[in-house]
């Protein structure tokens, strides 16, 4: 450790290695002479604190947690996301053999990741002094991307319970749409990571792709209610399919609030 | 301070959006009426009711982009972004009910939903009375309690009308899938009037915490 020999309260060289302590000496040393000997007091803290092999390090993480600026935020909603992402590319291989569900117990896995993930993130966020995105945006749009394994989840029980009443049924229109929903969702959480870098109008096109889909969904689930009232199916098979449809445009709604909380963001911080 | 905080905070532009929202609310009320009183049997007409939502639909985006954009608001924040939301799950709750209905109209043909949506209409305006006293008057705190005793009052009613027309509905031996639609439809009928009971109890307590 190298000696500056200038700071006016003679702190340097006396700290035990760690990095708050001279930075709060500094800093009440800055209050009580605001001028121009505090500012070089803290100069030579942080100089002499760059000379340290482990300081350069702890001082950045250190700021950046201070400040709000560490990323781990950003990693557990990413985390999420994706979690979200398989739960639905395991649906969809479901849905495409949907008389043959078995392995329900990989749905109730990713749920229970993606709740380890939420909780994590609650955790952090009680935890953090400050925190880059909004403390009650983060809780929003994390329990909001818990909610799509969750979703799928209920519905892989449902359907385990009567698979031979789902016999026939064409679920490909659900499996486009669900794949890319979570695509978008997965795109869309990713880009708060670079907010600030002029990304509004990207998001809102992808904000806009998933509030198309939620339509065609919501259509979709008409054109299918039609048919299945129309007189010609039987009543336990009404009851159960329509039970499915249900849920299966509740997994879209949850992605597009996923969209909406993920614009939220984007507009706050743009 | 809270004077400032109305002054500064762009009321004309928050307090418009939500009003606009309340209206769109109450016309597609009453554009449900017409699609459940059509002539016969033939198909239900949806434009308006649809028209009024994909409306709303732009004006909750207005407010969510402007409630983002904006650093003052005249009431609290999380208030403003909560009675936009809930504002137009009316018109999207309607609108769901409109789009169930028109598929199974020619099952539930001589089911009689004009009482109920009666009083949604009722509800409705109440709403819309609602949202102009938070935005003009916010001292009339008991003027607000009254109203949202009244949407609750008008919520509990429907909910004996509905318990009653399931009662004939089950007793009159329906077909089962007959039972089924109209079991839903009533549901659907019986969310509206709760999504006007909860705007009734979001709008009370702005009202209070400004008054």
């Amino acid at each position: 450790m190298t000696s500056p020999g200038v700071c006016p309260g003679g702190y340097a060289g006396k700290w035990p290695g760690g990095v708050m302590e001279p930075l709060v000496a500094c800093m009440l040393n800055l209050a009580r002479d605001p001028g121009q000997g505090g500012w070089n007091y803290l100069a030579c803290c942080v100089s002499e604190m760059s000379h340290s092999w482990s300081a350069p390090f702890l001082l950045m993480i250190s700021l950046q947690k201070f400040f709000g600026k560490d990323d781990k935020f950003f990693t557990l909603l990413d985390a999420s996301a994706e979690e979200g992402r398989l739960s639905i590319k395991a649906l969809t291989e479901v849905l495409a053999h949907p008389e043959a569900v078995e392995n329900a117990g990989i749905f109730q896995l990713r749920k229970e990741a993606d709740k380890a993930i939420t909780e994590q993130i609650n955790e952090a966020l009680v935890s953090s002094f400050v925190t880059a995105l909004e403390r009650e945006d983060v809780e929003v749009l994390s329990g909001v991307l818990y909610k799509i394994p969750k979703t799928v989840e209920k519905f892989v029980e449902r359907l385990s319970l009567f698979p031979e009443m789902v016999s026939g049924v064409d679920f490909s229109r659900h499996i486009t749409l669900l794949t890319a929903a979570t695509e978008q969702v997965v795109a869309l959480v990713k880009m708060i990571r670079t907010l600030g870098d002029g990304k509004v109008a990207e998001a809102k096109a992808i904000n806009e792709r998933l509030q198309v889909i939620e339509g065609d969904a919501d259509k979709l689930i008409l054109e299918m209610l039609r048919d299945l009232y129309s007189g010609r199916h039987e009543i336990n098979r009404v009851l159960v399919l329509r039970d499915l449809y249900e849920l299966l445009e509740t997994v879209i709604d949850r992605c597009r609030d996923a969209g909406s909380a993920v614009m939220h963001i984007v507009l706050k911080n743009s | 301070m809270i004077s400032i905080q109305r002054l500064t905070g762009r009321p004309r532009e928050f307090f418009g959006l939500m009003e606009e929202s309340a209206q769109l609310g109450a016309e597609s009320a009453r554009a449900l009426r017409s699609v459940v009183t059509g002539p016969g049997r033939s198909r239900p007409d949806l434009t308006a009711v649809v028209e009024a939502r994909r409306k709303d639909k732009e004006v909750y985006q207005k407010l969510d982009s402007l409630l983002s954009r904006v650093f003052a608001t005249p009431i609290e924040r999380e208030d403003l972004a909560a009675i936009g939301q809930k504002l137009y799950k009316l018109p999207k709750t309607i609108e769901k009910f409109a789009e169930r209905y028109e598929i199974v109209h020619d099952k539930v043909g001589d089911t009689d939903f004009g009482i109920v949506i009666g009083m949604l209409e009722r509800a409705t305006e109440i709403v819309v009375r609602m949202v102009h006293s938070l935005a003009w008057s916010p001292a009339a705190l008991s003027e607000i309690n009254a109203m949202k005793a009244r949407l609750s009052q008008i919520k509990a009613e429907a909910g004996h009308v509905l318990l009653d027309a399931e009662r004939r509905l089950y007793a009159s031996g329906p077909a089962p899938l007959t039972a089924i639609v109209t079991k839903e439809l009533y549901d659907l009928l019986t969310e509206c009037l709760e999504v006007c009971r909860s705007i009734g109890g979001t709008l009370a307590l702005a009202v209070l915490k400004n008054s």
